[in-house]
């Protein structure tokens, strides 16, 4: 962390250096751009109130970008975002849930993972469009790409009120794709410090559509019942807004 | 040269404190003043109650006490697993009166099931198996030795029932962990 921040100061620095060394006017150019950026987020969370054991998707927190790109003299651009972000753990909703499927049933949920707090990563390619004002342009964007999203497999038992039966249930994550396709908006305004180097401001919307595949088996009272896969499929919305540095690498 | 003696000597004393720390330890003890109760298993978690009791969720808690402890570990921190010096060889129940079509007097053990809950693990075990498991790694609750036997094929009409539980030992003549018959009052069963 102490690193990153490090890298990026240093970073920013060089280019005001380089910035005041040139006189060039500070104004919107077509070329190659690259961005580092922190943001804070907040996402929906429709995996909390359903059977998806384990499963870590975005929540809200701090997360970080970096973005690369070209823009073309007539304003249209083409961007590539790597993110992380930070996720929300879902296994609290799990009990709950088990118990409003299964009426007369108290769920006792059995910890079977070492998952942990993680980030989640995010990888978007999308289109730019330049709209230059004095010493910076605004830029709205659209971007397609993926959030990864973790699943686990999971170990639950329900015990039956006014009887000794017990329900075992063990689910297994199958064919989940390790990245959720995502729809970003957004946009964002920039601003030269330098003719080489400046701070932006952004925001941006997203839409999160989840798809997991689980095999679940099950047994009452230690009699084996019939497997089964079941999907879970969920979208979910989520904004961030983040602040950041942007150098222009080439210019043409 | 005189490093490389002391760098091997350190090297085996560190083994030896490896293997040392990955040996289990038990705590052994003996069992005496048996008594039982009963239990209403409807809930998430058994409760022993004092009058009648659902067919349906009926069980029977054991209880003694440990005695004659020996600490498997010089370390006070440590947690050893129990360890019974005479272990059972025989967890027996009867129906004292019959019921159904079963007469008086019949070993009913296969109509009960031994609890086993740990915090990671809830299963029900046949007499027949728990006898090793009750021996060896129970865990010991508020300084007292308990277990349920869940009653899973009950009588089919509800009414009054009488058991008894047999409980045999490997004791080879010990004052301890001698070979138990309770004799339990009529329970109401609803």
């Amino acid at each position: 962390m102490t690193t990153r921040l490090y890298f990026i100061l240093s970073l920013g620095l060089l280019c005001i250096q380089a910035g005041r060394a040139q006189k060039a006017p500070k104004q919107w150019t077509s070329g190659l751009f690259g961005s580092l950026s922190a943001h804070y987020g907040a996402f929906q969370q429709p995996l909390r109130n359903v059977v998806s054991p384990y499963s870590v998707a975005p929540g809200s927190g701090l997360g970080f970008q970096a973005e690369g790109g070209i823009a073309f003299k007539n304003h249209l651009g083409m961007k590539l975002l790597l993110g992380a972000v930070s996720t929300s753990n879902m296994e609290a909703g799990i009990e709950k849930e088990l118990e409003a499927q299964n009426p007369g049933y108290y769920a006792d949920f059995v910890p079977f993972s070492d998952f942990q707090e993680r980030r989640s990563t995010q990888l978007a390619f999308g289109f730019t469009y330049a709209f230059p004002f004095k010493n910076g342009w605004f830029e709205p964007e659209i971007m397609f790409g993926g959030t990864q999203v973790f699943a686990d497999q999971a170990h639950t038992r329900l015990k039956k009120a006014g009887s000794h039966d017990i329900m075992v249930m063990q689910y297994r994550p199958v064919n989940t794709p390790p990245l959720s396709p995502t729809l970003f908006l957004g946009a964002r305004v920039n601003r030269y410090l330098t003719p080489w180097f400046g701070i932006f401001a952004n925001v941006r919307g997203m839409a999160i559509w989840y798809q997991m595949d689980y095999w679940a088996s099950q047994e009452i009272t230690f009699l084996p019942q019939p497997e089964d896969i079941f999907t879970v499929k969920k979208s979910a919305l989520g904004v961030q807004a983040g602040a950041g540095i942007f150098v222009q690498m080439g210019k043409w | 040269m005189n490093y490389l003696k002391w760098l091997l000597l350190s090297g085996f004393m560190l083994s030896i404190y490896a293997f040392q720390c990955n040996l289990e330890c038990y705590d052994s003890m003996e069992l005496q003043n048996w008594s039982a109760q009963w239990v209403d298993n409807s809930g998430k978690e058994p409760q022993t109650v004092e009058g009648p009791a659902p067919k349906n969720a009926f069980g029977i808690r054991l209880k003694a006490d440990p005695v004659n402890q020996v600490r498997g570990s010089s370390d006070d921190s440590e947690t050893c697993f129990p360890l019974l010096v005479h272990p059972f060889t025989d967890i027996s129940l009867i129906t004292l009166d019959g019921f159904d079509t079963i007469p008086a007097q019949t070993d009913i053990s296969d109509r009960f099931m031994l609890r086993y809950s740990t915090k990671t693990n809830l299963e029900y075990i046949s007499l027949n198996n728990a006898l090793s498991t009750l021996s060896e790694l129970w865990e010991i609750t508020d300084n007292s030795f308990r277990f349920d036997l869940l009653m899973v094929d009950p009588p089919s009409q509800p009414g009054n029932y009488r058991f008894s539980v047999q409980l045999r030992f490997d004791t080879l003549g010990a004052t301890v962990n001698r070979d138990t018959l309770l004799i339990l009052p009529t329970v109401t069963l609803q």
